[in-house]
C-alpha cells in the first residue's frame, strides 16, 4: 500500500519538555530543542547522556513519559508511526543491514512494501547506489558480508535515502569505522548533505565530528540538554565547566579553521573613536586610559582611518589633529574566515584591523594579541 | 558374483516395490511433520507462555521407546502404514517444532528493531526478516526429522507396514543374513543420501540467510 507522506519538507521540529525515565534512571530530563528545517543538528554527549534516547523519541521507537515532539506543528503522535518512520531516514552505528538480503533488496525493502513497481525500485536503487559511489552493476547483487565496513555504511545511507525522506536521524553512523575511513566518510557525507539539503539530527560522542558536521550542536549531559549553539558559541561562551571541558575550550586553537573574524574580534568602545578635528594632544589622555591601542578617526560621520597609541604618543607635542596622523586601515567583514584575515594582517604588517559591517560601520577590531587570548 | 546375489535377493523380495512403499511412507510422514511442526513452532512463538510446557511434553514423547510406541498404537490405529506414519510424526514433531520456535525467538533483537525503525509493520518484519533469518535453524530441525523418520519407517515393518522394514523383518525371523545385509545396507544408503541432501540444503540456507 502506498501511504501519504506525513511531511514533504521540514520547516521546524519542536521538541518540548521531553522526559523519559526507566525505573529510577532518568534517561532524558525535560529536553526542549527547536530544530530548524535544513540544518544539521548534532546531539553530543557521553554514554548515558540521553542523546540516543532523545533521537529515538523522534521516530517513536521510544514513547516519552512526558513532553512532545512536533514536526511542522503536528504532534508526531498524530502520525501513523509506520508511516512516520518510512519518511524518516534512519542510520545507526551497527549499520543494521539485513544480512539475508542483498544490497538491492536492503535498499528496496521499504519501497517494496510500499508497493512500488519493480522498475521504479530498480531505478531508485541504482540512483542511490550511484549517489553513495557504489556502482550498481557491481554492488546490487552483493550481500552485506561481501562488503567492507565503509561500503556497508554507504549502503546503510542509501537505504535511509530510499523513500526520499526530508528528515534524517543518525546515531553515530560512523562510530564503528576506523579513523581514516571515518574521516573520508564524513567528507563524503558533507558533500551528500549539501546536495540533498535535508534536515538531519545526528548523534555522536566525538566532538571533532560534531564540529565538522554540525550547523548547531546540542550538548547533553545526564539526560539534560545543557547548551545548544553553533560551534563558535560553544567555544566562546560555554555555559558551564562541563561544556567548556567537552568542547575543549582550553584547546580552541584546534578549531581555528572554523572561526570567522567576528568570533575573534574585540568590541571597540566609544572612547576609541575620535573626530578628525580633535588635536592629538587632547586624544592622548583618552587613548592612554583605554585598553586598546588603536584609535579610529572619523570625519563627517564617516571613517577616515586609524592610528595607533604609539603614533599619538609620538606626535603628542606636535601641533596636529587626529585627521593628520590617521592612515587607511586594514578592513575586513565580520563573516570573513579568520585564518586568511590574520594572514593578510601579517602580510601587511598591520597591528590591527577594523571590522566593518555591511553598512560600513565599525563593529569591532581585530587585534592579533587579543586573538591569541580568544583562542587559548 | 556379489552383484548377482544382490540382484537375486532384490528381485526375490521385491525391493523396488518395497523401496517405493518405504519412500512413500517416509515422504508422507515428513511432509506432515514439517507442516505440523512449523505451524506449532509459529503458534508457540505467538503464544510464548505455552512454549515451555508444550516443548516439555514433546520432549517426554521423544524419550518414549519407539518399539513400545508402535505397539501402543496398535489398539488405537491398528497395524500397517497408518500407525507407522503416526509414530514418525510423533518423533519428528519435536525437532521441527523446537527448531522453528528457537529460530523465531532467537533472531537478534537489533535486526528486528532496525526493521521497526525503518518503518516495517510487525507482519512485514515477520515475513521479510524473522522467518527468512530462522530458515537455517528450521532446516536443521527438518534434517533431524529426516533421520528419525527414516528409522521409524523401517521399524514399521514389525507391525506390517510394508516398506524396507518388511524384508528386513523376514530376514531376521528366517535367519537370512544376505537379506539382512542387502536390505540393511540399502536403508543405510538411503538414509545417508537423504541426510546428505538435507545437510546441503541446510548449509545453503545458512549461507543465504544466516548471520555472519
Amino acid at each position: 500500500m502506498t501511504s501519504l507522506r506525513p511531511f514533504e519538507k521540514i520547516n521546524r521540529i519542536e521538541i518540548s519538555h521531553l522526559s523519559k525515565t526507566y525505573g529510577d534512571v532518568t534517561a532524558v530530563s525535560d529536553v526542549s530543542l527547536d530544530v530548524i528545517g535544513g540544518e544539521l543538528m548534532v546531539l553530543i554527549g557521553g554514554s548515558g547522556s540521553g542523546k540516543t534516547t532523545t533521537l529515538r523519541m523522534i521516530n517513536r521507537l521510544i514513547e516519552p513519559d512526558s513532553g512532545s515532539v512536533k514536526i511542522n506543528g503536528t504532534n508526531i503522535r498524530d502520525f501513523d508511526e509506520v508511516n512516520l518512520r518510512r519518511n524518516i531516514g534512519y542510520v545507526i552505528q551497527q549499520i543494521g543491514l539485513f544480512s539475508h538480503m542483498n544490497v538491492h533488496d536492503n535498499i528496496g525493502l521499504i519501497p517494496t512494501v510500499e508497493g512500488w513497481g519493480k522498475e521504479r525500485i530498480d531505478a531508485q536503487v541504482s540512483k542511490l547506489l550511484e549517489m553513495v559511489d557504489l556502482p550498481p552493476e557491481i554492488f546490487s547483487a552483493r550481500y552485506p558480508r561481501e562488503l567492507s565496513g565503509g561500503q556497508q555504511q554507504r549502503v546503510g545511507l542509501a537505504r535511509a535515502l530510499a523513500m526520499n525522506p526530508s528528515l534524517f536521524l543518525m546515531d553515530e553512523p560512523f562510530g564503528a569505522l576506523d579513523p581514516i575511513l571515518r574521516k573520508q566518510l564524513q567528507e563524503e557525507f558533507l558533500s551528500i548533505k549539501n546536495d540533498i539539503g535535508r534536515t538531519i539530527i545526528f548523534v555522536t560522542h566525538d566532538i571533532d565530528e560534531a564540529f565538522k558536521l554540525g550547523d548547531r550542536i546540542g550538548i547533553m549531559h545526564e539526560g539534560e540538554l545543557v547548551q545548544v549553539g553553533t560551534p563558535e558559541e560553544l567555544i566562546f561562551h560555554p555555559k558551564n565547566d562541563h561544556v567548556a571541558h567537552l568542547v575543549e575550550a582550553n584547546r580552541k586553537y584546534r578549531h581555528i579553521e572554523s572561526f570567522t573574524v567576528q568570533d575573534l574580534m574585540s568590541p571597540l568602545s566609544k572612547r576609541h573613536f575620535f573626530d578628525a578635528a580633535v588635536p592629538v594632544s587632547e586624544a592622548l589622555d583618552k587613548i592612554l586610559s583605554g585598553t586598546c591601542g588603536t584609535a579610529v578617526v572619523m570625519r563627517d560621520g564617516g571613517l577616515q582611518g586609524t592610528t595607533s597609541r604609539h603614533e599619538i604618543v609620538r606626535n603628542r607635542n606636535q601641533d596636529l589633529v587626529m585627521g593628520d596622523i590617521a592612515k587607511p586601515p586594514v578592513t575586513m567583514a565580520p563573516d570573513d574566515a579568520a585564518v586568511p584575515a590574520l594572514q593578510e594582517m601579517k602580510r601587511k604588517n598591520a597591528s590591527s584591523a577594523l571590522v566593518l559591517n555591511r553598512d560600513g560601520e565599525v563593529s569591532g577590531i581585530l587585534i592579533p594579541d587579543s586573538v591569541l587570548f580568544h583562542i587559548i | 558374483m556379489v552383484f548377482e546375489e544382490v540382484t537375486a535377493v532384490w528381485n526375490q523380495f521385491n525391493l523396488t516395490e518395497r523401496t517405493i512403499e518405504h519412500l512413500w511412507m517416509f515422504s508422507v510422514s515428513l511432509v506432515i511433520s514439517v507442516i505440523l511442526g512449523v505451524t506449532l513452532g509459529i503458534l508457540l512463538y505467538r503464544h510464548r507462555n505455552y512454549a515451555e510446557p508444550a516443548l516439555n511434553g514433546l520432549n517426554a514423547l521423544e524419550t518414549f521407546p519407539d518399539m513400545a510406541l508402535l505397539v501402543l498404537l496398535i489398539p488405537i490405529a491398528g497395524i500397517g502404514e497408518i500407525p507407522t506414519i503416526i509414530a514418525c510424526i510423533i518423533y519428528s514433531l519435536l525437532p521441527v517444532t523446537r527448531n522453528t520456535y528457537t529460530g523465531l525467538i532467537s533472531v537478534r533483537p537489533e535486526i528486528l528493531e532496525t526493521g521497526t525503525a525503518i518503518g516495517l509493520t510487525g507482519g512485514e518484519i515477520d515475513r521479510n526478516i524473522r522467518i527468512p533469518v530462522s530458515l537455517p535453524m528450521i532446516a536443521g530441525g527438518i534434517r533431524i526429522a529426516i533421520v528419525f523418520t527414516m528409522g521409524i519407517v523401517t521399524l514399521g515393518g514389525i507391525i506390517g507396514a510394508g516398506g524396507l522394514g518388511a524384508p528386513l523383518q523376514t530376514g531376521i525371523v528366517l535367519l537370512l543374513p544376505e537379506v539382512i545385509i542387502v536390505t540393511g545396507l540399502w536403508v543405510g544408503i538411503l538414509a545417508v543420501i537423504f541426510d546428505g541432501c538435507a545437510g546441503l540444503i541446510e548449509k545453503r540456507l545458512t549461507v543465504r540467510y544466516g548471520e555472519w
